[in-house]
């Protein structure tokens, strides 16, 4: 395998664009721990299924009929086929198209075409497979290739205390998403977009644009970012960190609304609401303020959840959904989608922006010259390198790369499979 | 417009080849121009999406949003930044 390091303030570039890397990285990162594999309420009702992924690994989370959730491998035990080809639906049994195969929503084999050729035994392990690992955290669903694989809450840690804020940001109301996703791919490898979620220090000049019709629409300065003025980054630990721009960004964000057709109508009132409840109602349509970022593939941004699936060594699909009140007035889930749409999604005046960075940072990568990527922007003089190499310094500035420096340390920790040497070698 | 494309399609042909035409030498504000104050320019994620306001979707915009999408922003420095070319493809319509 290529040598590689992370040394606590840079990475080798290659680490964007080496087969071998990424086809550790599947294993190492993604099917050796906990990946976010959707929401609750994506998955309602008895026989309710999406397709989702494992890395690469298609898999298939479904509400099985005993109601627990299942994550089961899409891939036909026989041959090998994917048997369930949409995104989404309900179902009572899955069926192979090539042999006829069918399995139930547990994942086991029902029904094999002409079985009397077939010995009970030669049946009998072959089945979809079920992860042994299926847990979720107040309607975040996770699951795992890897049966030893340390409680959800172990993993959790402190970022868990962001997921209930994240939660409770509409007071008691429950939260749904959409069923619908905006689903974008760039040419570039898919921890570029871990990153760019928790960067603090990129908006000013990738997202210009949206600042500048912003500014244009509201009259209002609708930049917030600044070198000091506010705003924190948080390392939790396991590789989850947050963007915390609660404090700093939140009048700017309230600017944004002024702009989105029907909200002007709303703030004289929503028929059934109190008119403190709209206000309260209105000023969470940005969401708790924070970016949280939970290792490999969840992001929380705003009131979006962004999932982040390898395609490939340089290619990444990701899909977003803003989550709406599940109960409520269509008034107010009806500004939460425009204020969604507003950035992000393929004609979005955000989200194409940072993809086009992604894009810059692959071609700007070609040839493969072993340069490095640095991550040392807000590295404490006095505290260079964690010392046991895991523990890092916990809190920053906005606009440090202490969020990215927690994610690799995470990362090099699990490709090395042991705790991080002192200069971040490989192990 | 349903109307419209059953009845006359060829002057919606000929509308929509004009637009394109219009994007495609940056005559921004003549392309505003087609369309009305009230106008809505809707592209839902779901083809078969109902309403767009309850749907999520990829573009609806009303008049002021397809003026944002126009608007001159940025400086020299960022014009320089403006290495790509957009690529349409009008393929059909119908009703």
């Amino acid at each position: 395998m290529t040598p590689v390091s992370f040394d606590g303030r840079s990475l080798d570039s290659s680490c964007y664009q080496d087969q071998a890397l990424f086809d550790l990285e599947m294993e190492r990162v993604f099917r050796a721990s906990w990946v976010y594999v959707g929401h609750e309420t994506d998955v309602g009702q008895v026989g309710d299924f999406a397709t989702v992924e494992i890395g690469t690994t298609p898999c298939i989370l479904v509400r099985a009929d005993d109601g627990s959730l299942q994550v089961l491998r899409n891939r036909c035990p026989h041959r090998g086929t994917t048997v369930c080809q949409v995104p989404n639906g309900n179902v009572k049994r899955f069926r192979c198209q090539y042999h006829g195969w069918t399995f139930d929503t547990r994942g086991r084999t029902v029904g094999v075409t002409f079985p009397e050729a077939y010995s009970q035994e030669a049946l009998s392990a072959k089945n979809l497979m079920p992860l042994p690992k299926v847990e979720s955290y107040r309607g975040f669903v996770f699951a795992s290739f890897n049966p030893m694989v340390p409680s959800l809450s172990d993993h959790l840690g402190p970022a868990a205390g962001y997921l209930d804020r994240y939660v409770d940001h509409c007071g008691q109301r429950a939260l749904r998403t959409t069923p619908d996703a905006h689903m974008s791919t760039y040419p570039g490898n898919w921890k570029l977009q871990m990153e760019n979620g928790v960067d603090g220090y990129h908006a000013n000049f990738t997202h210009a644009s949206f600042f500048d019709i912003m500014a244009k629409r509201t009259g209002k300065r609708s930049r917030y970012i600044t070198a000091s003025g506010g705003g924190e980054t948080f390392d939790l630990g396991n590789g989850h960190v947050v963007l915390d721009q609660s404090q700093v960004a939140s009048s700017a964000l309230l600017d944004r609304l002024m702009t989105l057709p029907g909200y002007a109508d709303a703030q004289k009132g929503v028929d059934g609401l109190d008119s403190p409840e709209v206000n309260r109602l209105l000023a969470a349509i940005p969401g708790p303020g924070f970016n949280l970022a939970i290792y490999p593939n969840l992001q929380l941004i705003g009131i979006q959840v962004r999932e982040i699936v390898p395609l490939s060594v340089t290619s990444t699909l990701v899909r977003v959904r803003p989550l709406l009140l599940a109960e409520g007035p269509a008034v107010i889930n009806r500004l939460r989608l425009r204020y969604h749409e507003m950035f992000y999604g393929p004609a979005g005046f955000g989200q194409p922006d940072d993809f086009e960075m992604f894009a810059r940072i692959s071609a700007g990568l070609a040839g493969n010259c072993r340069d490095r990527t640095w991550f040392d922007r807000g590295v404490k003089e006095s505290n260079p390198a964690p010392d046991d190499g895991i523990r890092p310094p916990e809190k920053g500035q906005l606009t440090d790369e202490l969020p990215q420096r927690g994610q690799y340390r995470e990362w090099l920790r699990r490709m090395s499979n042991s705790p991080a040497t002192e200069d971040g070698a490989m192990a | 417009v349903i109307d419209l494309i059953s009845h006359n399609p060829r002057m919606v042909g000929e509308l929509l080849s004009n637009e394109a035409h219009l994007l495609d030498i940056a005559e921004y504000p003549e392309w505003l121009s087609l369309y009305t104050a009230d106008a809505e320019y809707w592209m839902p994620v779901d083809p078969g999406a109902a309403d767009p306001a309850d749907s999520l979707n990829i573009i609806l915009d009303d008049r002021s949003r397809l003026e944002d999408r126009v608007a001159p922003v940025g400086d020299e420095a960022d014009r320089l930044q403006l290495g790509g070319r957009p690529l349409r493809s009008w393929t059909r319509f119908r009703s």
